[in-house]
């Protein structure tokens, strides 16, 4: 029998997991003990009081920010602030979702200190950069799983309203794609907390969207920027500058310290981690997107 | 164990006040490079010191804070280490 081979049959490749538009949401997050601040939308209410405030004003334009002549010159260079600087300083960190947030102090294989940012997903379970918990440097002492890691949650400069926990690196997580292959597009992991210390600060929840349900939508983050006074917690949000299949691109104004923070959406007045943030780039900053294995292990970690 | 593109590039630096003095505890973070930077930031040792791994050739704007001041320096590495000073202030 002559075999019916059609060299025009149409062929495309079977989806990515990646590439899935099925939606998933985790559990909707919990807001702890506690006063929660207020949301106007999609963004935070702080935000919609500077709006307030900008409406109100009429002054020149302050331009002591602005950068060199020669910067145009010589082209554009990764910048995680995009000027004017926008960040709203957010005082009241005892409130959800402030407290969700933690000021983080690693300490790498080396002992060197470094600054970074969590947040809660569960009662034990924080999730941040894998850069946080992973530090890249090959052939270095410094190379590897972190020592430890303090936990801040809701710090705001000297005050800990909660305290602070140390997670040993036996508690630290994290994906082969960070630790093997240093790939960006697999940045993210995780701390599991020997204490419950998220019952009382609440957490956010965290979601795994298709283009389709994130396009349009408002992206904020909070952490805690190492360009700011030492330990206070700063605010800004923006609208989606790009969607890649593994990390998603925005204008939010960012400044190390604030790798692994939740870029998170504000769904009818729930907070979902969608991102997680951990890169400033030329044109825009970026975080790990939150796709379907992203949040299969966000999952796992909680429970 | 990742394989590298080309050997470490790195900034090995110290902070200083106006003084001259070195600052410990300064936070120290890339501000600017070419390429994607990762938002965490060092603070520098007792005696002011840091280094930091950069992903590529090119010049990197590196800016140190402290709760009294601040301040940047600009550094090309093209291969290697590259030294720098910053004085904040």
């Amino acid at each position: 029998m002559t075999e019916n081979t059609n060299p025009h049959e149409p062929v495309q490749p079977e989806a990515d997991a990646e590439d899935t538009t099925v939606d998933q949401l985790s559990d909707a997050p919990e807001t702890g003990a506690g006063g929660t601040a207020a949301t106007a939308g999609d963004v935070e209410a702080a935000a919609a009081t500077l709006y307030e405030m900008a409406a109100a004003e009429d002054t020149a334009p302050d331009t002591s920010a602005l950068r060199p002549i020669g910067e145009a010159t010589y082209g554009a260079s990764a910048e995680t602030v995009f000027l004017p600087d926008n960040r709203i300083q957010i005082n009241n960190t005892a409130d959800y979702p402030w407290r969700a947030n933690a000021s983080l102090l690693i300490t790498a294989n080396d002992n060197s200190k470094w600054l970074g940012t969590g947040w809660f997903i569960g009662p034990k379970t924080m999730v941040t950069a894998g850069h946080c918990v992973f530090i890249q440097a090959p052939g270095t002492t410094r190379h590897g799983w972190v020592k430890s890691i303090e936990v801040m949650p809701g710090r705001n400069g000297n005050t800990l309203p909660y305290g602070k926990v140390v997670v040993p690196r036996s508690n630290l997580r994290s994906v082969t794609g960070w630790t093997n292959s240093a790939n960006q597009e697999y940045d993210y992991g995780a701390m599991i907390l020997p204490t419950n210390l998220g019952s009382t600060t609440g957490w956010y929840g965290f979601a795994a969207w298709s283009d389709a349900t994130l396009n349009g939508r408002t992206l904020n983050i909070s952490g805690y920027p190492g360009d700011k006074p030492s330990g206070t917690q700063w605010y800004h949000w923006s609208g989606i500058a790009a969607l890649g299949a593994r990390k998603i691109y925005y204008t939010i104004d960012t400044a190390g310290g604030q790798s692994g923070s939740a870029v998170y959406v504000i769904d009818n007045g729930s907070r979902y981690g969608v991102a997680i943030h951990a890169y400033g780039g030329s044109t825009s900053n970026s975080g790990t997107r939150i796709t379907s294995g992203v949040f299969t292990n966000l999952q796992n970690w909680k429970n | 164990m990742p394989a590298r593109i080309h050997d470490p590039l790195r900034i090995r630096g110290v902070v200083v006040d106006a003084q001259g003095r070195p600052v410990p505890g300064a936070r120290v973070a890339l501000g600017a490079g070419p390429a994607a930077l990762p938002d965490i930031a060092l603070l520098t040792d007792d005696d002011g010191s840091f280094w930091v791994e950069v992903p590529t050739p090119g010049e990197y704007a590196v800016l140190a804070s402290t709760d009294s001041g601040s301040g940047e320096a600009r550094v090309t590495v093209n291969s290697g280490e590259q030294s720098v000073r910053i004085v904040v202030g």
